[in-house]
């Protein structure tokens, strides 16, 4: 356990399900239930699943974005929160460690403030947090246009005057421009066409590796998760299901649900035959999940033991980590 | 060619906005084979999904205009119909399916009405047989519980479910031509293996041919016979899938084929296509794809290339790609 | 380097601004209120220069002369000229819209700001406000108000002001709601910035073409209200003209019967401002609204 910059247990999120005049609640969504995982520095940790998975709002729980409902995160030692002892960082203290956690949103027209200019909302944290001067921090802003593949005589210009892909640059300068240790990627590319991809991704990768960056990547999509991170978690219904190395995960999927979805993956090559797991039906609501294993209403192997026991996230032969009964 | 069911000619699509006039369609022909499927691959504003509105006559008026061109289906020129006689082929004998099913059903009415209506329009068929008909297309189209779902309304069922409804209603005329405009960019992964093993399937039972849009290289290789490669307008590069995938001629098919991470290892460097699609108003004078093109030869900036064969069955818009050719010959 | 943008152009984009202008000048009947309103302001500014006589100038021996060279509307019933009356009603009249409405803008968006920004309790307690405002018979208070401040110009632009708030204030709260889901503001609290800075930084400027919309037909608001008062003696007070007071010659049989020159002149301006200000606010609202760009 060794140099974890990032230590998450038992995080749960559940958002209230309100009914009628009085908006009395009736029940929870369980966006994030109980998911414990730590991510090394100088890790890309990549969180995969279908969307309504709560990969997400564990992204967002983590930087305190969203208040959370149980568990604890610790960044460097220092706890954020620990909900069972009743512990949260104060005001003061999270702002200022906001500087280390930074986020890069999915959507590039929505995550750019349409009323500021690029030079005001690259330089606003460096401001805010007094890291430069006025006149530095324009520099600075300079430097990181530059960085991301941008030309320094952007910075007046407003977003709307900017292509989706150009738009992410901005939003990807503006989340290193306070020197960040972690960032979080909430699906940074998956708005972006094809040919801007893998642009943004190149960048991406340059930028992990310059400035030394610890990178959480939100994704749905299979194929840029096995490439670009190191280790990845798979989620379904709010829980982990399968934890292991990109290699480990890819070339031998043990939860039914990793290979299920791992087959789902359309082939790259026409002449490529695939072995399809077609799963059946949808995903149930998070709203209702299933009892025991939250896969089996769709699980080729269910056995009685997963309709009734929740299975435990457990080492493999020693390698992936899954939760299954099948295999304990 | 009496195996060609639609045959597209030198179509060109205009829109005219505040700022001038753009060509979103600019002289693109292709031919649509029976019981085959037609991928048209191409990023966001490169025309495809302009291509296929235009087929269906569907471009919104008054902005958009089909200023030129042939679209020959089953020996009609669509472009010369009045609006009745495009109205019975519409939904008839060519159906189209969406990207976003929520949008393209009507909240307020039940999945079985919505079928009903097209199914009344073109077939003529009255009361209980709809009904019959509809529960059937439903199984068709693997619904669990057709019977129940007939009478739910769209917001009762999830995105893969409604993606299916749309599909029960495009086939419910039995169409000899579907369009489907990315069909399943807006579903997850295990849904659209789903999908995409459903109109599979539906192309051996039903007998009909299917133009695939989408900007997923992945799905094309999966579904497409043919593929028709599209850029700002233009078609780039036209062969058979196999072809494409192994051999891509054009540099943007191949950049896009590069740019792919599910070829890379980890660790491998990322190719990209750098740069970004030229503004509709302010068009390279040459190739479009010269001001990103890392091979570009002189004659790229000046002059457009045309669409020519260079293998067979393989049309390419390159000068590089024609040069080569023309050495080959030469040798 | 291959990260890097190799044509680096941005897009040939007009500014937002001068889209919205385009939008603006497209509807006819906005510019035309615009001129119109223009026409009328300068004339109220300009009124010392415009006309011959003093604003309460009387002339015993002329009252209720009908209109002529020497007073294009004629005179009053203590012989002061109609027309150089008007010019300076206008100056009353428009600045208690504008004013009437600056106060109302100012205690609507602040507490629309806070309403939808931070939900909850603040949220309920500032609707259940604006509810109970909003069940306020506006001209009662009014009334009852002015009589217990007395009638002036300041009480009237006070009580339309504090009355007129509420519209603005939901309105603001809507737009808020909607802005504050939009990630840039979760970005900005990432970058650890304070709600009051993310209120006033980034959420404020937001708002401002709801603002700017409704403001304008507020002022609208603000003029007929001022009407109404002066109309019924607790607005502006004699011999301070305002259109609303001058209307008020409408009261005297006499004067309906056989005086037209004395209330339908008035009447008539305040009839082209309020169209006027409504198309150009129709206008505004067409022009800003993101919703309907092409």
């Amino acid at each position: 356990m060794k140099d974890n910059l990032l230590e998450v247990n038992n995080l749960k999120k559940y958002f209230p399900v309100l009914k009628g005049v009085f908006q009395k609640k009736v029940g929870d969504i369980k966006a994030v239930d109980n998911i414990s995982f730590s991510i090394k520095r100088g890790e890309i940790f990549g969180l995969v699943g279908e969307s309504g998975c709560g990969k997400s709002t564990t992204g967002r729980t983590i930087l305190n974005l969203i208040a959370p409902t149980g568990g604890s995160v610790v960044f460097e030692g220092k706890t954020i929160f620990d909900v069972e002892n009743n512990y949260e960082i104060s005001d003061e203290e999270m702002r200022k460690l906001r500087k280390d956690m930074q986020i890069v949103f999915q959507d590039p027209f929505a995550s750019l403030d349409p009323r500021m200019n690029v030079g005001d909302i690259i330089s606003e944290g460096m401001l805010k947090h007094k890291i430069y001067n006025k006149r530095d921090a324009i520099n600075k802003t300079k430097e990181l246009l530059e960085m991301c593949g941008l030309t320094a005589s952007n910075i007046k210009k407003y977003p709307h005057e900017f292509s989706g892909g150009q738009r992410q640059r901005i939003g990807i300068a503006r989340s290193i421009a306070l020197n960040p240790k972690f960032i979080v990627g909430d699906e940074p590319i998956a708005a972006l066409d094809v040919s801007i991809q893998s642009q943004i991704l190149s960048l991406l990768q340059k930028l992990i590796e310059e400035l030394n960056l610890t990178f959480l990547f939100i994704s749905h999509d299979l194929n840029v998760v096995r490439y670009f991170c190191d280790q990845i978690a798979v989620m379904y219904l709010g829980s982990f299901v399968e934890v292991g190395t990109s290699e480990q995960l890819f070339d031998n999927p043990i939860h039914p649900y990793t290979q299920a979805l791992l087959s789902a993956v359309p082939a790259s090559m026409p002449s490529e035959i695939k072995k399809r797991i077609l799963l059946e039906g949808d995903v149930p609501s998070p709203a209702n999940p299933p009892e025991g294993c939250k896969f089996h209403t769709r699980c080729p192997y269910t056995k009685e033991i997963c309709t009734e026991k929740v299975p435990e996230l457990k080492s493999v032969d020693g390698g992936n980590l899954v939760s299954c009964h099948l295999y304990s | 060619m009496d195996n060609i069911i639609l045959s597209v000619r030198r179509l060109v699509t205009e829109f005219k906005t505040s700022e001038g006039k753009v060509i979103a369609v600019n002289d693109v022909s292709f031919d649509v084979e029976k019981g085959k499927v037609l991928g048209i691959v191409g990023e966001s504003g490169c025309g495809k999904s302009v291509t296929s509105l235009s087929i269906m006559r569907l471009v919104p008026k008054p902005n958009g205009i089909i200023s030129n061109g042939q679209i020959i289906f089953d020996n009609k020129d669509l472009l010369k119909l009045d609006d009745k006689d495009i109205r019975s082929i519409r939904g008839n004998e060519i159906s189209m399916i969406f990207q976003e099913p929520m949008t393209a059903l009507n909240p307020v009415f039940t999945v079985g009405f919505q079928i009903s209506e097209a199914l009344e329009l073109h077939t003529g068929l009255k009361g209980e047989n709809v009904r019959k008909k509809c529960i059937e297309l439903l199984e068709i189209v693997k619904i669990p519980r057709a019977k129940k779902v007939i009478d739910e309304y769209p917001h009762q069922l999830s995105g893969g479910m409604r993606q299916r409804v749309m599909i029960a209603m495009a086939i419910s005329c039995n169409p000899k031509l579907l369009i489907a405009d990315e069909p399943t960019t807006a579903l997850d992964v295990t849904i659209q293996a789903q999908i995409l093993d459903l109109m599979k399937n539906l192309i051996d039972e039903l007998d009909m041919s299917i133009i695939f849009i989408t900007h997923d290289l992945g799905v094309i290789s999966e579904m497409a016979d043919m593929v028709v490669v599209m850029y700002a307008g233009k078609i780039v590069e036209e062969a058979s899938v196999e072809k494409i995938f192994e051999n891509p001629l054009h540099f943007y098919t191949k950049g896009l084929m590069n740019s792919r991470p599910s070829l890379l290892k980890k660790g491998d460097k990322l190719q990209c296509i750098q740069g970004m699609i030229p503004s509709p108003f302010n068009m390279p004078k040459g190739c479009a794809f010269e001001p990103r093109c890392n091979y570009s030869i002189d004659k790229c900036k000046v002059e457009m290339p045309d669409l020519l064969e260079c293998e067979k069955g393989h049309k390419v818009r390159c000068w590089v790609a024609h040069q080569k050719v023309g050495d080959n010959h030469e040798r | 380097m291959d990260v890097i943008d190799k044509n680096n152009k941005t897009l040939d984009y007009t500014p937002l601004w001068r889209l919205s202008l385009n939008r603006f000048r497209r509807n006819k009947l906005a510019v035309l209120g615009t001129i119109v309103l223009i026409i009328l302001i300068i004339t109220a500014i300009f009124a010392p220069l415009i006309v011959q006589y003093d604003r309460d100038e009387q002339n015993l021996l002329k009252i209720y002369q009908k209109p002529s060279k020497a007073h294009i509307l004629g005179t009053d019933e203590l012989g002061r000229d109609v027309f150089t009356r008007l010019l300076y009603g206008g100056r009353v009249s428009l600045s208690v819209g504008l004013i009437s409405t600056t106060i109302s803008v100012v205690i609507g968006v602040v507490l629309g700001i806070i309403a939808g920004y931070y939900g909850k309790k603040a949220d309920i307690i500032i609707m259940r406000i604006v509810d109970i405002f909003m069940c306020f018979p506006f001209f009662v208070i009014a009334i009852t108000m002015a009589a217990i401040l007395g009638p002036s110009i300041w009480n009237v632009m006070i009580i339309t002001g504090v009355l007129g708030w509420t519209s603005i204030c939901r309105m603001v709260r809507a737009e808020v709601m909607s802005i504050k889901e939009r990630e840039f503001v979760e970005a900005a609290k990432a970058l650890g910035l304070t709600n009051r800075e993310i209120m006033f930084k980034h959420i404020l400027p937001n708002t401002f073409a709801v603002i700017i919309v409704y403001a304008t037909l507020g002022i609208a608001n603000g003029i007929l209200s001022e009407a109404g008062l002066s109309f019924l003696g607790l607005g502006v007070k004699q011999p301070q003209p305002s259109w609303g007071n001058m209307l008020a010659a409408a009261q005297n049989l006499q004067s309906l019967q056989h005086r037209w020159w004395l209330w339908i002149p008035s009447g008539l301006l305040v009839f082209i401002t309020i169209l006027s200000i409504n198309f150009v606010g129709d206008g505004l609202r067409d022009a800003l609204d993101p919703k309907l760009k092409q």
